[in-house]
């Protein structure tokens, strides 16, 4: 993944949103963490979550079964809505990130649950 | 007093009380804290007052395993020892790198952290350090809120660091003026002769290297030439045993350790600015700071891991920041800034920037900021211990130095231990920083990758430790908790070479304080 991409992909998904800082270089992104997280995790888009998951899976293999079982869930809960995804992360993310409970793709840490629903957005 | 091995006859015997080989850090420690004392001390030093190439080059050594600096680049010989290209970067080890932890094979100290606490504090001014602070008082002094780190993973601790000092300058003048010290420069030992059983050193050889001859006959005997060199005198002095020195367990040399460090990973952000505050080296005064994060105490035991450390580093491309850093050092040598247009310009240029660490400086007394468009990377270093490991060693050669004494071969080995740490730490990393909303962490590809391989990067701190490593058990460790090599009565070591385990800082302060330690205990030993 491009670290152009990553970069978008990590202001949404540690909720590092634009907000106004006391420093200097403020206009150009500087946030406060505490201001972010008020504003909770958000997703990458549904590309950037496929390779993801597709990354997660090629080294994975073993969690295709899991991947598709979640994605029956995800599906039945009302598909592939940002607002649905939302609910199915959420809380779990947090925990995970408290529990340091984590996956590396390519390198980046990324908390288990959102690899896990990134792996079942890439199953078809 | 300072004299000259040259400068005596030939074939001379000089008769001392205390007789410390090597004036490194160690060496000159000792021989300082026993200035003034009825004790005589007799100091000898390799070369001379500066590096001299010939003396040198008696480092040359063989290195094989891991990569490793070349021999003759990684320590100094002349007085005042490796101090002379030494950073400064210090702390106190705690109470975990001198416990005996059941998932570190052959770790544990015979001493413990209340052992050295007293010394610590007398050898902190020796190495130009103030007195030690707690993490809070450093937080508010820095005036930043730390990342809210949470304490069953990760913990902070801070390098501290102070204007160099090169013990050679700065001890010469009080060792000079000491009535029962003398210094004696290029006094090279070339053996170490103990009595028929082994038991105890009854003199040293000393030669020049233009051929002048001497010995040296003591009561006590201090080995203090660093963690390559205590090694290879003991192994070289082979002709009572032939396996050497204090060596009857095959331990001399063996459990060579370094300080592993190398990139973890970079960390992708939107408030660099805040990432650098926390973790960037900041002056206070003549004290520097610069915040590491360690695996607690409690994580380090959970993941059955290493102490390890990891200090930030960032890389920005900014003219601003380097211009106002070569405008500030001219105007305060004195000089009209050369292009003083163009700097001005690259400063208006970069306008709000240039205003917020002028307010930086002047007002707080902080460090100056990149701007954050200019930053390229915010990475972090890892620091860390070794496990020890007794094929990672140091052995002797058949090539010989100019005195026909052995060279070294040194056998830099690390384990799955070592790669293990780094790992998990790693994780821990990344975990918090998203968990603490700082970041996203990237982890470098050698670090996941799961067989022993390091980057082409990694290297070693300069720090030589564990080849003459302290143990009560004589079939642990070659000197006991007194730094007295076991089973030879009058000869102790002093020097990071005693180390059992390495802790995740840097080792200066922690063997200027084991030299007070042990002058005390010759001290107590010489009035019983």
């Amino acid at each position: 993944m491009k670290r152009r991409s990553f970069l978008k992909f990590s202001a949404t998904v540690t909720g590092l949103g634009l907000a106004a800082g006391a420093r200097p270089g403020a206009a150009a992104g500087i946030a406060s963490p505490a201001a972010g997280q008020a504003t909770g995790p958000l997703l990458p888009s549904l590309d950037a979550m496929r390779r993801i998951g597709r990354l997660h899976l090629d080294a994975r293999p073993d969690e295709i079964d899991a991947a598709r079982a979640l994605r029956t869930r995800i599906d039945a809960a009302g598909g592939l809505d940002r607002v649905v995804l939302r609910r199915v992360l959420g809380e779990d993310m947090r925990r995970n990130l408290d529990q340091h409970d984590v996956v590396t793709i390519e390198g980046w840490v990324l908390p288990r649950a959102l690899v896990r629903v990134c792996a079942a957005v890439a199953v078809a | 007093m300072f004299s000259d091995l040259r400068d005596l006859e030939s074939g001379s015997t000089l008769e001392t009380d205390v007789c410390i080989v090597g004036a490194g850090p160690a060496g000159i420690s000792m021989a300082m804290a026993l200035a003034g004392t009825r004790t005589r001390v007799l100091l000898l030093e390799s070369g001379g007052f500066e590096f001299e190439p010939d003396t040198q080059d008696l480092y040359d050594g063989e290195t094989a395993g891991l990569p490793y600096f070349d021999l003759t680049a990684a320590r100094l010989r002349y007085f005042g020892g490796t101090s002379g290209h030494w950073d400064n970067w210090c702390n106190q080890m705690t109470g975990i790198d001198f416990r005996r932890r059941d998932w570190v094979p052959h770790s544990g100290w015979p001493i413990g952290e209340s052992d050295l606490e007293p010394y610590y504090a007398r050898a902190r001014p020796i190495c130009g350090l103030d007195r030690h602070r707690p993490l809070e008082a450093i937080w508010n002094s820095l005036r930043v809120d730390p990342l809210p780190l949470d304490p069953a993973h990760l913990d902070y601790r801070f390098w501290e660091f102070a204007g160099p000092v090169r013990f050679g300058e700065a001890y010469r003048q009080p060792l000079k003026d000491a009535p029962n010290v003398r210094v004696l420069l290029h006094a090279n030992v070339v053996n170490v002769q103990t009595d028929p059983e082994g038991g105890a050193v009854t003199r040293l050889d000393l030669r020049t290297l233009e051929g002048k001859t001497a010995t040296v006959t003591a009561q006590s005997y201090v080995l203090a030439c660093g963690g390559i060199e205590n090694a290879r005198l003991l192994l070289a002095s082979n002709s009572v045993e032939s396996t050497g020195v204090g060596n009857r367990h095959d331990l001399v040399g063996r459990y060579f350790q370094e300080h592993i460090l190398d990139v973890l990973g970079t960390v992708v952000t939107d408030d660099p600015l805040a990432m650098i505050e926390r973790f960037g080296s900041t002056w206070l005064g003549k004290h520097g700071y610069t915040a590491g994060i360690m695996m607690s105490e409690a994580a380090q035991e959970r993941e059955q891991v290493l102490n390890c450390s990891v200090m930030m580093r960032y890389s920005a491309s900014g003219d601003a920041v380097k211009t106002m850093k070569r405008l500030q050092n001219q105007v305060k040598a004195g000089r009209l800034p050369d292009n003083l247009a163009a700097g001005v310009w690259n400063i208006v240029q970069d306008l709000d920037m240039f205003a917020y660490n002028v307010y930086r400086r002047k007002m707080l007394g902080l460090p100056v900021l990149p701007k954050p468009e200019d930053l390229q990377a915010i990475s972090f270093v890892c620091h860390n211990e070794q496990a020890p490991n007794p094929d990672s060693r140091v052995t002797l050669t058949g090539d010989r130095d100019r005195f026909g004494m052995q060279r070294v071969r040194l056998d830099w080995r690390t384990g799955e231990l070592d790669k293990r740490t780094v790992m998990r730490h790693a994780r821990a990393l990344g975990a918090e920083f998203s968990r603490t909303g700082a970041g996203i962490f990237r982890i470098e590809p050698w670090v996941e990758d799961e067989s022993m391989s390091w980057s082409p990067r990694m290297e070693g701190g300069y720090h030589h430790m564990g080849t003459t490593r302290m143990a009560a058990d004589p079939r642990q460790g070659v000197v006991d908790g007194d730094c007295q090599v076991h089973g030879v009565r009058n000869l102790y070591i002093a020097g990071s070479s005693v180390f059992p385990t390495g802790g995740n800082i840097n080792p200066t302060l922690t063997i200027v304080a084991l030299a007070l330690r042990l002058a005390d205990h010759l001290k107590d030993a010489d009035a019983a």
